[in-house]
């Protein structure tokens, strides 16, 4: 705890230095009426004051919360010793606002007094946020002496996106060994039917389809796909971001990721993430809710780190990039890098898919005639690099803020239907 | 509040009631300004310039003592924590016990700066007035006072107010 004086105490001090100085000078004793009083304030606030001790506790009401949800803080004060007037800054950090309750407030502790401070926090970000940074200051009667005292976050906050669920994703060309609710190419032990074929000594009597070995004069048994899970490595783009206001590309890829994440793993298949940008995070492929806790709580971390240092896919552990895993691509295509990797990854022979998080929303043209023409020649360059993705077999789906996350989705798997029956 | 306390000084003198008042408009005009503009740097100006008129109608008003100078001394401390605390409202509002008890506080301050300014220009009215060993105390005084505003003006600039 820190003691200092409050600019007032200088003002009242040196009004009645001067007043006194005047009145002995100029001899009038009127002026000492004047300038006593403040320097009797004065003293009687610096030799009066005392040390407040105070005992000082935070907490909240959950530790995980949803995007547009609200938790409750409890800041607990007690005092041993009375402070005349407290003031209590309770540090909300950006992306949580504080909607009920006075933030900041004075008030008044007795001698071995208790009080509880509730803030009602609007969660507007997702995001992992530390709470509890509080200020605090203790003034004395007239406010000239004061000790101020700053607590350190203690509670950890977790605010998870919320974003529409979606229905259809867009399903992988290749299937992993474990079963799943996928529908193989590969024919096996399923229930979606595949073909016929004569039958052989072991097939099981059940496959026998009657009606074709009627018509044929031999056995015909059913022949079926099977089903499999896939490997989905969620790529999320945190090179740069556009950002206006209290939204940006980051926050709707981040949205979008953990929508993405849930519907695969309730799909039974792996889900991996690669966070590819200023500092590189991963997390090898799995399935189940742990998976999707595990992403999640990864997403929350992710955050804009400006770094300038070339970054291509050999940068990445190999066991991230499973061999014929489905990679969907979620990026504002604002950093050649990213664009550069996925085009790489593509060259594999990878499964690529791209979401693209479209920036233009947060980016408005400029005024000038310069500027607009800018901005166009900004906007073709974005179309010739979509081109250059969908020629590469890769889709490329824009998906802006406002519209639902299926439509791009449903996008993609159109141009994968299309992308098919060409090649056939 | 700081209006009486500006006019007073100017109606209770004969000559050059002008320039009087000038001063306690120019007093009043940074006191304005510090409310407005909820800042409470130029207040302390207000109050000098206050002193400054008072000071210059004691001398234009002759060799008798204003028996009102301990409702003017009262008043112009009341007027101190009062504009301190118009111009600081709504940074960190009171709770509603805490405001009251300021309320209390001031006033009886204010209260009690009238009957201390009462004795102080009582006792000046005694015969020991203008002694030696008094005027060295006034003087003493004074430099206590000057030595405290020298010391906390060379403190080391403080951290930005979190509050603020």
């Amino acid at each position: 705890m820190t003691r200092s004086f409050d600019p007032k105490l200088g003002v009242y001090a040196g009004l009645a230095a001067f007043g006194l100085l005047a009145a002995l000078a100029l001899g009038l004793p009127e002026l000492v009426a004047l300038a006593a009083p403040l320097a009797l304030v004065a003293a009687f606030d610096l030799l009066l004051t005392e040390r407040p001790r105070l005992e000082i506790s935070f907490e909240l009401d959950r530790p995980t919360a949803l995007e547009g949800e609200r938790v409750t803080a409890v800041l607990r004060l007690a005092a041993r010793t009375p402070v005349e007037r407290l003031e209590v800054l309770l540090d909300v950090p950006p992306g949580l606002v504080a909607v009920e309750g006075d933030n900041p407030v004075a008030l008044r502790l007795t001698a071995r007094e208790e009080r509880e401070l509730t803030r009602i926090l609007a969660c507007e970000r997702w995001g992992g946020y530390t709470l509890g940074r509080a200020h605090l200051r203790a003034t004395s009667r007239f406010g000239l002496v004061r000790h101020e005292l700053k607590i350190e976050p203690s509670v950890e906050l977790k605010v998870y996106p919320t974003a529409d669920a979606v229905r259809t994703l867009v399903r992988p060309r290749e299937t992993q060994v474990f079963s799943g609710n996928q529908v193989a190419r590969e024919k096996g032990e399923g229930i979606e039917f595949a073909d016929l074929r004569p039958f052989l000594a072991g097939d099981r009597v059940r496959r026998i389809n009657w009606r074709a070995s009627a018509r044929r004069g031999q056995l015909w048994v059913n022949e079926s796909h099977a089903e499999r899970n896939a490997d989905v490595i969620i790529f999320l783009d945190s090179f740069t971001e556009a950002r206006r206001g209290g939204s940006g590309t980051l926050d709707l890829a981040v949205k979008a990721a953990t929508v993405i994440c849930d519907a695969y793993l309730r799909e039974k298949d792996r889900v991996g993430l690669i966070s590819f940008g200023g500092v590189l995070n991963w997390l090898l492929p799995g399935s189940g809710l742990t998976q999707l806790y595990r992403i999640v709580d990864s997403l929350l971390d992710t955050e804009i780190i400006l770094n300038y240092a070339w970054k291509d896919i050999d940068v990445l552990p190999r066991r991230t990039l499973p061999p014929q895993a489905l990679v969907l691509a979620l990026t504002p295509f604002l950093d050649e890098r990213s664009s550069t990797a996925l085009l790489d990854l593509r060259a594999r022979g990878f499964d690529v898919a791209i979401v693209e998080v479209s920036p233009l929303p947060f980016a408005a043209p400029g005024a000038g005639e310069e500027e607009e023409l800018a901005y166009r020649i900004w906007r073709l360059r974005r179309d010739a690099l979509r081109g250059r993705f969908e020629r590469a077999g890769v889709p490329v789906a824009v998906w802006t803020s406002g519209a639902p996350l299926a439509a791009p989705l449903e996008e993609v798997r159109a141009f994968r239907r299309f992308a098919a029956r060409g090649r056939g | 509040m700081a209006i009486a306390l500006a006019a007073y000084p100017a109606l209770r003198v004969d000559r050059l009631r002008p320039l009087v008042a000038l001063e306690g408009l120019v007093a009043v005009l940074p006191l304005a300004a510090g409310l407005v503009l909820r800042s409470a740097g130029p207040l302390p100006w207000a109050l000098f310039f206050l002193g400054v008129e008072y000071a210059t109608s004691l001398l234009l008003g002759g060799r008798t003592v204003d028996a009102f100078a301990p409702i003017v001394g009262a008043g112009f401390l009341c007027l101190a924590e009062v504009a301190g605390w118009a111009a600081e409202a709504g940074i960190v509002p009171d709770e509603r016990d805490l405001a009251i008890r300021r309320i209390v506080t001031t006033s009886l301050a204010t209260v009690v700066a009238g009957g201390t300014g009462a004795l102080l220009l009582a006792s000046s009215e005694f015969a020991f007035t203008g002694g030696v060993l008094l005027e060295t105390l006034g003087v003493l005084a004074a430099v206590v006072s000057l030595g405290l505003v020298g010391t906390l003006a060379w403190r080391r600039a403080e951290p930005p107010d979190p509050f603020a």
